[in-house]
């Protein structure tokens, strides 16, 4: 064995040794699979390596002809009930209160306290031109409905939040694999060199399963998601603590300056570039980000119409987040997740119990703010290019968790799309007569992946990233694209 | 005519395995030959003669497999016999420069030596020949140069077929035989079944070969797809041995299926127009889908590449380039602010050809600009939001004909322009909040253009 000269310094293996050299082909595949086109277009990237470039700055051509350019997740953490939001069933206020064994087959739920059957506490009315059937929690977003493609029969594969969120997050109900947003990065890149690619817009609630819904996995670390907090200091650190000006630009020069030593030293090592290319970006955050969350410029019917102004704090706090989202869509942001906000406590949309205060409150907080969203990206022309997507991890049983909750239901639950290349006012799927189970045209989170990158314009098939030996994709070997609900 | 028994085509189809073997000991044979004019080293003399026997070996034997596979026909006569003559000769010269080594010949060396380098030569530039000969005749003789950088064929700047230059619209400009069935077979079948290998003895480049079909029977019966074996064959299960295409080439699609079947049922025109022939609905939806139509339509075409120097003096000047996908070349520009600077707009020309977006927000641009803007003729989409743009300049857009988007939010733009803009032929979606045009107004005059969507208001 060679002698170790460096903690981390290590002579070529065999295998290295052939990977490295494969990589002159790799490269070339993946210039072929992205469209090396215009790899000088990344602006002022200037005094990076190429493979940062690749990393992290200069948008890739997509495959396919894009219809969105960025995408804003709106994430509906707990899972909300669909029979009390976008899939109205009238059979459940017909048996209400009657057991439901004796009707159809009740899977096992999360607690097992299977009560009655529960009718849902709001009515449905029909809106738009479309006559989309929206209860009476979201009367903002039900204006909306002609922009919207409606999806009921959403289906998961996990009854559990934590492998359902990573599910939703990441394409697979096990911790550590690429979140959709860093899978998206990968694909296309960046367009604005001074903010990250992929935002978290942390509501103030951090779903099950923590941080990793949010992590790059296997793919570079840059691809990982930066988390932006409400309030005042969104990021810490924004504001360059060195009092002392010019002390902070010489720290990061020097940094720099060692970890380019050591990557020459070791040749390519992701962590090593992923560092200084995160430092870099760090560096420009200072002053995008005061740019990015001052809200100065915005008019006051801006701000009333997302509810900036409403009574609840709760509608504030998600309508400002809704603002910085256009915002960073503006800024050529490409993937962008909402959290939810601290409504009811750690339940989110959760509710075993209390459904009506429960939903009602959530409800509150952010039915206004995202039609507000739906509307200002429309009147500024960025709905056209931006797709916004609503969705829990899973839905909720038509019956009662003891008696006024609902357990957790991965058999049927209700998304929508808005915006760019999507269809508005329509509704796909069906389920059962109690919005149970779904018995028409199910959609799996693979199809819902696959839809989204397809509107990216990628093909879900084609973006993979060799790991462990093997390609992987966010789809794994699933997923279609749902076209029906494609304009 | 494959009249050739079964053992010899066996035999034929281990031509492809043979030709590599000459075309490798060939090649080092001459290498070595040209190393020792320089060199003369002990060990390459001692390896020269045995490598021309083993390419005198393998030459024969690809000569022979060659022999037997081209008896089972569907090849191109000229280049074949190219091939062949080349392949026989090859083989012998290489048995001729193996013999020169191996006879004792050296009493008459001062004779031997200058044929031996006309062989040498001459071996050098058949393999040349004659390797190409063979791909031409595999895979199509503009196979080679069908991306070389050289060529200017369209196929260098789409990727694929040639067809996609001549957009269709509308199913009132579409001839079912031209744009539709044509494409279908280019694009699936004439690699196998063109002048130079006509596999089958069926030619698919013509409307009157295609109906002639090839050697067992006529390739499309009008009227009836069940005796038409062009459609027989693409409708076999894929695992049929005469399920076409073969080898595993890409299948049809459902749509190309379909658009074959409708044509030969609608009784197999040539020169007729798709909508002539009453598709109903489920065949309109068929062609809006094959001919894109309606959706992104620019984004179908392929340009030529844009010059790199010119998207580099772009970017200097501060504007954000970014190609719209791969392979067609299509660029967006973006000038997103701030709002007191005007980037020099004049450098757009030089990459009107491939700009199809152009997003100048949020500056200040004016009417002035517009006179340019006017020109880059390309133009799908176009974002003017924020800036100092009035009704003055707006006609100067007139001549953008293929304008479908046109965004002017937040700029003092009136309801002039909005009336102006009506009359433009294709667009599609005009964004007018925050200008000052009267909404009251917009809300009680009808529109002239039914298919424009105006957004001015909430
Ligand atoms: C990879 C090469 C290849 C491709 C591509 C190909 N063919 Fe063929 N084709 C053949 C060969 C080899 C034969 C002769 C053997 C046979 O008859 O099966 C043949 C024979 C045929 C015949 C029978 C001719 C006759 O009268 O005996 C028809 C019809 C035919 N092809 C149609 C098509 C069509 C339609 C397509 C496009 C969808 C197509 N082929 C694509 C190789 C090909």
């Amino acid at each position: 064995m060679t002698e170790q000269k460096h903690p981390i310094y290590k002579p070529f293996s065999r295998r290295e040794m052939l990977g490295a050299c494969k990589c002159g082909f790799g490269s070339m595949a993946f210039a072929s699979l992205f469209g090396s086109i215009l790899p000088s277009c990344s602006g002022a990237s200037s005094g990076q390596t190429d493979f940062m470039n690749h990393l992290s700055n200069g948008p890739k051509a997509p495959g396919l002809i894009p219809k969105a350019k960025s995408i804003i997740f709106l994430y509906m953490d707990g899972g909300v009930s669909q029979v009390d939001s976008f899939d109205p069933k009238p059979r459940l206020e017909k048996e209400n209160g009657e057991d439901p064994t004796s009707k159809f087959k009740v899977d096992a739920t999360q607690f097992g306290n299977v009560g009655k059957i529960l009718k849902s506490p709001w009515t449905f009315k029909k809106y738009g031109e479309s006559g989309m059937e929206v209860s009476e929690l979201f009367p903002h977003i039900a204006t909306c409905v002609d922009d919207m493609a409606l999806v009921r029969s959403m289906v998961s594969n996990f009854p559990e939040h934590t492998n359902a969120n990573y599910f939703l997050h990441t394409g697979s109900g096990l911790q550590g694999r690429p979140s959709m947003g860093a899978w998206m990065n990968y694909g296309l890149g960046s367009e604005n060199n001074n903010l990250p690619g992929y935002v978290l817009l942390d509501g103030g609630l951090i779903p099950p399963g923590g941080l990793d819904n949010f992590k790059n996995g296997f793919l570079p670390a840059a691809f990982q998601a930066s988390i932006l907090r409400p309030g005042a200091t969104p990021l810490a650190n924004v504001r360059p603590i060195d009092s002392i000006a010019g002390i902070q630009d010489e720290k990061l020069a020097f940094m720099k300056r060692r970890d380019q030593n050591l990557l020459s030293k070791l040749g390519p090592a992701d962590e090593i570039e992923s560092a200084i290319s995160n430092y870099e970006l760090a560096y420009k955050m200072q002053s995008s980000i005061p740019e990015l969350t001052e809200f100065s410029a915005e008019s006051e019917a801006t701000k009333k119409l997302y509810g900036l102004d409403s009574a609840d704090p709760f509608t504030r706090s998600y309508a400002a987040q809704c603002l910085l989202a256009r915002r960073l869509v503006e800024r050529g942001v490409r993937f962008i997740e909402l959290t939810c906000p601290q409504t009811n406590g750690s339940d989110r949309w959760d509710q075993h119990a209390n459904l009506k205060i429960g939903h009602e409150n959530n409800a509150r907080a952010v039915d206004q703010p995202i039609a507000g969203l739906l509307k200002d990206l429309k009147l500024r022309g960025l709905l056209d290019e931006t797709l916004v997507v609503w969705s829990g991890e899973f839905g909720r049983t038509p019956f009662a968790q003891g008696n006024d909750g609902r357990d957790h239901n991965p058999s049927a639950f209700s998304m929508w799309m808005a915006g760019a290349g999507v269809k508005g006012g329509t509704v796909f799927g069906t389920t059962d007569e109690y919005g149970y189970r779904v018995v028409d045209n199910p959609v799996t989170i693979h199809d819902l992946h696959a839809t989204m990158l397809h509107l990216l314009g990628i093909d879900h098939k084609q973006l993979t990233f060799r790991f462990g030996g093997r390609d992987f994709r966010l789809t794994d070997v699933h997923g279609n694209v749902v076209k029906d609900i494609l304009a | 005519m494959q009249t050739a028994p079964d053992i010899f085509m066996f035999l034929g189809r281990f031509h492809p395995l043979f030709v590599h073997l000459p075309i490798g000991l060939l090649s080092f044979a001459l290498l070595l030959e040209l190393l020792i004019l320089f060199k003369p080293r002990e060990a390459f003399k001692k390896t020269i003669p045995f490598l021309w026997l083993l390419s005198a070996l393998s030459a024969a034997c690809s000569a022979g497999s060659g022999y037997l596979l081209s008896l089972g026909g569907g090849y191109e006569e000229e280049t074949l016999n190219l091939h062949k003559i080349g392949g026989i000769t090859l083989a012998v010269i290489s048995t001729l420069c193996y013999l020169m080594y191996a006879l004792p010949l050296s009493f008459m060396k001062r004779a031997v030596q200058p044929v031996r380098y006309i062989f040498i030569v001459g071996a050098g530039v058949l393999l040349v020949i004659t390797g190409h000969g063979g791909g031409s005749l595999t895979h199509g003789s503009s196979y080679l140069t069908e991306f070389s950088p050289l060529s200017n064929s369209a196929a260098a700047v789409s990727g694929t077929n040639q067809q996609t230059n001549e957009r269709i619209t509308s199913l009132d400009s579409a001839d079912i035989f031209e744009h539709a069935v044509m494409p279908i077979l280019q694009s699936k079948c004439v690699s196998c079944h063109n002048k130079e290998k006509q596999k089958g003895e069926l030619l698919l480049t013509s409307y009157e070969a295609i109906m002639a079909g090839g050697k067992s029977r006529e390739g499309v019966i009008p009227g009836n797809i069940s005796t038409s074996e062009i459609f027989r064959r693409i409708t076999l299960p894929k695992d049929h041995k005469e399920f076409m295409p073969t080898d595993g080439k890409k299948p049809l699609t459902e749509n190309q299926i379909a658009i074959l079947e409708w044509w030969i049922e609608t009784g197999a025109h040539k020169n007729m127009m798709i909508s002539g022939l009453k598709p109903n609905k489920k065949m309109q939806d068929v062609f809006g889908d094959f001919f894109q139509i309606g959706r992104d339509a620019i984004l179908s075409y392929a340009a030529k590449p844009a010059n790199q120097e010119d998207i580099t003096a772009l970017i200097k000047e501060g504007f954000q380039v970014y190609a719209i996908n791969q392979g067609n070349n299509l660029l967006e520009i973006k000038f997103n602010g701030p709002s007191n600077q005007k980037p020099n707009i004049e450098l757009l020309s030089a990459v009107k050809d491939q700009l199809v977006w152009l997003q100048l927000t949020n500056c200040s641009i004016d009417d002035e600009d517009l006179k340019s803007i006017g020109k880059l003729s390309n133009l799908y989409k176009l974002n003017l939001n924020r800036t100092k743009i009035t009704d003055k300049g707006i006609n100067e857009l007139a001549s953008l004909s293929k304008l479908e988007y046109l965004n002017l939010y937040g700029t003092s733009i009136t309801d002039s322009s909005v009336i102006a803009l009506q009359h433009f032929e294709n667009l599609k979606k005009l964004y007018v909040w925050e200008t000052a045009i009267d909404t009251l107004k917009m809300d009680s005059v009808p529109k002239i253009k039914k298919d424009l969507d105006i957004v001015y208001k909430l």
